[in-house]
């Protein structure tokens, strides 16, 4: 039976509101299309290509004689030849470390264009500071670069020439007294020059790469031999710990520290925190865990530090601009000036060039190691201060 | 009967166009962006730098305007919001700042291995033309500004 009208209407209406219940519930359930969540773990581009993953090799690469002849020359020739013994590599998921035997090494990028900009800036303060003082730049290579076994070279895809790469970027500031280390510290790669648990290099890379850096500025550098030396055991550094702790890395090492040949010098630390104090060129780090035993070259990383030697009397002074290998250049380059002003990049807040002039300073050296120079965010830091 | 369902459904329909209402509020950055820097906990005072977000981030999106602010010294915490010119521009700007970020992993790992789960724990959040990095152990409270 048909329904009255009235009922029908009634239907209709009912009908009406439903569908527009339904569809207002669903206009509720989405979300707005813009919205993207980001897995942060996702890998970066800025990342090495994940590496050909061997299977975990036996220790054993062929120990570096611990005390080779100081050597005040540049030295041209073949560099030793390094052959490990398993003739592979081993990756570590999750970090940029790979190792060869008993030797981990920091996988190493080089972003052109980054390091164009790292170039320019060392330049803009070049001619900023045109006649009133002297730019240097060294860019310190990696241990990838120099202690890679020959035999394992060629099977690193992604493997970069790193002696290329400083050239390439030497060429881009004209203006800048470069100082070329690669092939130095290549002709003493049968040398404790870098460590194997550690991204650092030794302090006896730091005096080769020391010695050409007095060359270039007219010095003339001391003989290893003439430094009073101190060494400090159990040192597992950050790469041990990035491999998560691979036995294949052990046994632990040895860092070896110079103390300045002159006499009373004092280094002076400006703190972050704005403490100011007096701390030892060489730290007794005896006791420091294994991972923080590179905290015995000048005091760790600080916005400022300031090296005084009475020994030098001309009023000469520099600015040494670096991260953390420079450290252990720091006690050789002091014996060369009245006064030496080191500048953590990373943390310092004021302006190179404004600095080198209130200080009337003879030299400004920049010690960048090779990875900062490819890192947009170090880059950055740099840029900040070099105004 | 047919009255209470009538009824039933009009109630349905106002609660459903209120809660639609609640949503499809606009996004409002600048009010997330100053929530952030006053609610979520971060270790140490955040300082402008815009500058160096100009360096660092300035070729990842053409015309896009980049605030930063960053902790002093050895903390990674930050607050990076993008003003994208084109919203296409997002998926650029979110792959800066994961570059950036993974530089700060490598060397935060190195120098304070102690920042790295920060770094991880970062909050990435796009919403039209703003894209928003929040790095602090306060996460949480960034995810909950940013509605995630």
């Amino acid at each position: 039976m048909p329904g009255t009208p009235g009922k029908t209407c009634k239907r209709i209406l009912a009908l009406i509101l439903a569908a527009m219940t339904l569809i207002a519930v669903s206009a509720c359930g989405k979300k707005p299309s813009s919205e993207v969540v980001i897995d942060i773990d996702s890998p970066s581009k800025t990342q090495p290509a994940a590496a050909p993953t061997t299977a975990p090799t036996e220790a054993g690469e062929t120990p570096a004689p611990e005390t080779p002849a100081p050597t005040d020359e540049p030295s041209p020739g073949t560099p030793p030849a390094i052959i490990s013994r398993s003739g592979s590599y081993v990756t570590y998921e999750g970090t940029n470390v790979m190792r060869v035997d008993d030797r981990a090494y920091e996988m190493c990028v080089y972003l052109e264009d980054v390091a164009k900009q790292y170039a320019e800036i060392i330049e803009a303060v070049a001619e900023a500071l045109s006649g009133r003082a002297r730019v240097f730049d060294m860019i310190i290579p990696m241990s990838y670069g120099i202690m890679m076994p020959d035999d394992v070279r060629p099977k690193i895809s992604y493997y970069i020439d790193m002696k290329e790469c400083i050239a390439k970027t030497y060429s881009y500031m004209p203006k800048v007294n470069t100082v070329s280390v690669f092939d130095t510290l290549m002709m003493h790669r049968n040398e404790f020059i870098y460590f194997r648990t550690d991204h650092h290099w030794t302090a006896r890379g730091a005096y080769y790469a020391y010695v050409q850096l007095m060359y270039k500025l007219g010095k003339t550098p001391n003989r290893l031999s003439d430094y009073r030396e101190v060494s400090f055991d159990g040192f597992l550094g950050t790469m041990y710990k990035d491999s998560g702790n691979d036995q294949a890395l052990l046994p632990a090492e040895v860092v070896y520290a110079y103390y300045p040949v002159s006499e009373g010098v004092k280094m002076t630390i400006h703190a972050s925190n704005g403490k100011v104090f007096e701390y030892p060129i060489v730290c007794d780090v005896t006791n420091y865990n294994a991972s923080a035993k590179y905290d015995v070259f000048a005091g760790e990383d600080n916005p400022l530090t300031v090296f005084t030697n009475p020994a030098v009397t001309d009023g000469s002074s520099c600015i040494v601009i670096k991260e953390s290998f420079g450290n252990a250049m720091m006690a050789f380059i002091c014996d060369h000036y009245s006064t030496v002003y080191e500048i953590d990049y990373r943390y310092y807040k004021g302006s190179i060039v404004e600095f080198a002039k209130e200080h009337n300073v003879n030299d400004v050296i920049f010690l960048n190691n090779f990875m900062m120079i490819s890192s947009k965010s170090n880059v950055g830091k740099l840029a900040m201060i070099a105004k | 009967m047919k009255k209470l369902l009538c009824l039933f459904f009009a109630v349905l329909i106002a609660a459903g166009l209120c809660a639609c209402a609640k949503n499809d509020e606009p996004f409002d950055a600048e009010k997330a962006y100053a929530r952030i820097i006053s609610e979520v906990r971060f270790e140490d005072e955040l300082r402008d730098m815009t500058d160096y977000a100009a360096f660092v981030f300035g070729d990842a999106a053409e015309g896009a305007e980049v605030r930063m602010l960053n902790a002093d010294d050895k903390y990674e915490d930050a607050v990076i919001m993008f003003i994208l010119k084109d919203a296409s521009d997002a998926g650029r700007a979110e792959e800066a700042i994961r570059a950036y970020i993974s530089e700060r992993k490598t060397e935060a790992s190195r120098y304070n291995p102690e920042e790295v789960t920060k770094l991880e724990k970062a909050v990435i959040y796009t919403n039209d033309i703003y894209v928003f990095c929040v790095i602090s152990n306060d996460a949480s409270t960034a995810s909950k500004i940013l509605g995630q």
